[in-house]
């Protein structure tokens, strides 16, 4: 049986090595077989164009009758991922593995995953609450991430390319908003952490009375 | 001249046949002509195997013409081999056609060998077209050539039962042979096609999707229903993990396709209960062995059980088979327990605290009755109490289980070595107490445990641990959705609004 396990990795490997329009990589991070690091280009016409994504990936004693591990080791911005851990919420990951999946096409359902998120099953709230609040706010964040974090190239609507992003940009949040909290005193990596949490972003903004946001930054 | 002819057609009939020998080698029998002159006696044995499986309807014309409409009609892939016996005279091809001398259809049953299920006219038409395309062909060249590879795959491909109006429309009508009964000549058909069919899978090979090699279809199983094929072996391991683990809606079709139809199944114990879908046991057994079967089955009927709340499990420990609620007692059998008991009932009852939980599954009529709690297992005919597993104390005494726990708490509230505890060792027995003691810590423990490190489902309660992944469970017992990290439930089909999102990280 665990031959069997070791003889279809190899294959998949070598597999994927062999093909190369999907522009998919499984790469050994040591010795074993077994543990090993899948990377993918960001797909095109999204906010992570241009980025390049690894997927530390772990294959169980049963594989591939149980599902492989995957988690994002890549920082993402996307409402199915965890931006604090790279976990990752797809169902062909759990309830819906089917051992005729293969490492290539689970790293390619979660290259699609990127292209269409499921917000109504989000694996991070806060993320999944900036998708579904303010689109464009959010597609601007995850831009920053991948320029930050999958060495995307800078926008061209940028105007000096290469330049930082803010730690305000990098939450999805006005610099205006954090700052006249900021100004009030408080901390600014707390601003940005409780305006996050409460989703401190586009009509949402009039929605949430100060008093809110100051009960939050007290506590 | 005449023996130039001869000798260029003994060659040309010899090459002929060494080919129609090579490709199908059993199906052919080659005499020389009696008569000690050159020429030959060919005996061809051709299946009829179609490119797609055809309807046939039988009809009787016989005396059993009622009972014939009753037969169903039949979807035909392969059909019994037309026999011909012909002579190649020394001037064919060139300048004399081939000659048929018989040929029947044999039914292969038991003692239909003299029946043909193809009438003496039609086979009669199947001989004529050997002349027939060997006519055509003089006339075209303008010289006879081999026809025994054509006529051999017209009648092969079953292309000859259009040219033979069997055909109505797209069903193949066959009528049934005088001598043998409807039914047998339906079943001969039927099992003679499923035997090809069998032995055509057989020997064809398939890639297994999940270890990624090539098999013959021998040590493949194709799945009923939606024809995915997987080998053996793999097939073996994937329904024996998901035995061995509990996962029993993976005993069926691996197939991405069919697990994802499986997992956007509406969740509840509606589509659990029902049958629908099921992997035939038979099917299991000759995957898994007889063993895992039998333990599939037991873990099916458990998993009803748990779904089912009348059901409970033996508490046996090496049992653990589902047990069902006693049978409702019936106006007879209340009568004569009130004659027997019921005194004894008001008695005992008197001043009593009421059991610790209430029945979970007793029917009104039986609520009142302290038998109700009275389960037998009926596999190990284990008797016991169904509020405190225990072994059954009578419908008189209390379950013990409070008590327990009011002991130990009461020795443990003593500090060690003290007087009290000596007393309380003494009337009780130390090692009785301390195994009590043992037990009483170790339960507490695993309390904690599970309130720690599980979450309830949402749907049936079960504490549920994660390992990793998501937040997103999905119940392996009842199939609900809920979110880890809060215990809500989430429908999986419903759309969540943006402000009743559930998962944190």
């Amino acid at each position: 049986m665990s031959d069997a396990r070791l003889r279809r990795v190899q294959k998949e490997i070598k597999d994927c090595a062999k093909d190369k329009t999907s522009q998919i990589s499984i790469e050994m991070v040591d010795e074993s077989p077994f543990h090993l690091i899948g990377a993918f280009p960001g797909p095109p016409d999204t906010p992570y164009e241009g980025g390049y994504y690894e997927v530390d990936i772990h294959i169980p004693d049963a594989y591939p009758f149980q599902p492989v591990k995957m988690k994002f080791i890549t920082k993402v911005y996307h409402p199915n991922v965890s931006s604090a851990s790279g976990a990752i919420c797809l169902d062909i990951l759990k309830d819906a593995w089917s051992p005729v999946l293969t490492l290539k096409s689970t790293l390619i359902s979660l290259q699609s995953l990127l292209c269409d998120p499921v917000p109504n099953d989000p694996q991070d709230a806060e993320v999944a609450k900036h998708y579904l609040t303010d689109r464009a706010s959010f597609t601007a964040t995850a831009k920053h991430w991948a320029q930050a974090y999958a060495q995307a190239p800078a926008s061209k609507q940028k105007p000096v390319p290469g330049k930082q992003a803010s730690d305000a940009e990098m939450a999805g949040l006005a610099e205006s908003n954090v700052q006249s909290f900021t100004d009030m005193g408080f901390e600014r990596a707390k601003v940005i952490s409780v305006l996050k949490k409460l989703n401190y972003r586009g009509n949402n903004v009039s929605n949430i009375h100060e008093s809110t946001v100051l009960e939050e930054l007290f506590k | 001249m005449e023996d130039e002819v001869e000798v260029q057609c003994r060659i040309l009939q010899e090459e002929e046949i060494t080919a129609l020998e090579s490709i199908y080698p059993s199906q052919i029998v080659i005499q020389p002509n009696l008569t000690g002159k050159p020429g030959h006696i060919v005996t061809l044995t051709v299946p009829v195997s179609l490119s797609s499986p055809i309807t046939a309807q039988l009809s009787s014309i016989s005396q059993h013409a009622s009972s014939s409409s009753l037969l169903p009609s039949l979807e035909l892939s392969h059909l019994p081999p037309i026999e011909i016996r012909l002579f190649l005279p020394p001037s064919y091809p060139l300048t004399t056609p081939p000659k048929p001398i018989t040929s029947r259809a044999p039914v292969p049953t038991q003692d239909g060998g003299h029946s043909s299920y193809l009438s003496r006219k039609s086979l009669g038409k199947i001989q004529e077209k050997l002349r027939e395309m060997w006519k055509e062909d003089k006339e075209l060249v303008g010289e006879g050539a081999g026809v025994l590879w054509r006529w051999w795959e017209w009648v092969a491909s079953g292309d000859f039962f259009s040219d033979l109006d069997l055909l109505k429309g797209d069903t193949l009508e066959l009528s049934v042979p005088p001598l043998i009964a409807p039914s047998t000549f339906h079943t001969s058909l039927k099992t003679y096609n499923a035997q090809q069919l069998h032995s055509s899978f057989e020997s064809t090979a398939f890639s297994c999707s999940i270890c990624m090699e090539n098999r013959k279809g021998k040590s493949c199983i194709q799945m009923p229903g939606c024809n995915c094929v997987f080998c053996a072996p793999c097939l073996a391991s994937c329904w024996s993990l998901a035995i061995e683990e509990g996962t029993l809606e993976n005993v069926s079709c691996p197939s991405v396709t069919c697990v994802k139809q499986r997992a956007t199944r509406v969740p509840g114990p509606a589509s659990q209960l029902s049958n629908a879908g099921e992997t035939d046991p038979d099917l299991v057994e000759s995957v898994v062995g007889k063993e895992l079967r039998d333990r599939w089955q037991e873990l099916k009927e458990r998993r009803r059980a748990e779904i089912d709340p009348t059901f409970t499990v033996c508490p046996r420990p090496t049992c653990q088979a589902a047990v069902p609620p006693p049978p409702l007692p019936t106006a007879a059998d209340l009568a004569s327990q009130s004659a027997n008991s019921n005194r004894a009932i008001r008695l005992s009852d008197l001043g009593r605290p009421t059991p610790p939980s209430p029945p979970k599954s007793a029917q009104p009529v039986i609520a009142e009755d302290r038998w109700a709690r009275y389960r037998s297992c009926p596999k190990c005919q284990y008797s016991f109490c169904l509020y405190c597993s225990a072994t059954w104390h009578g419908p008189h005494t209390l379950c013990a289980f409070p008590q327990t726990s009011l002991i130990v708490q009461e020795y443990l509230s003593y500090p060690e070595g003290s007087e009290q505890r000596r007393l309380m060792e003494l009337r009780r027995g130390k090692a009785n107490l301390e195994r009590m003691v043992t037990k009483w810590r170790e339960d507490e423990e695993n309390k904690k445990w599970l309130e720690s490190r599980t979450r309830a489902c949402a749907g049936c309660g079960v504490r549920v641990e994660k390992s990793h992944g998501c937040n997103h469970m999905t119940c392996g017992r009842c199939n609900a959705h809920f979110c880890y990290r809060c215990g809500s439930s989430v429908s999986s089909l419903s759309k969540l609004s943006p402000y009743r999102i559930l998962f944190l990280y």
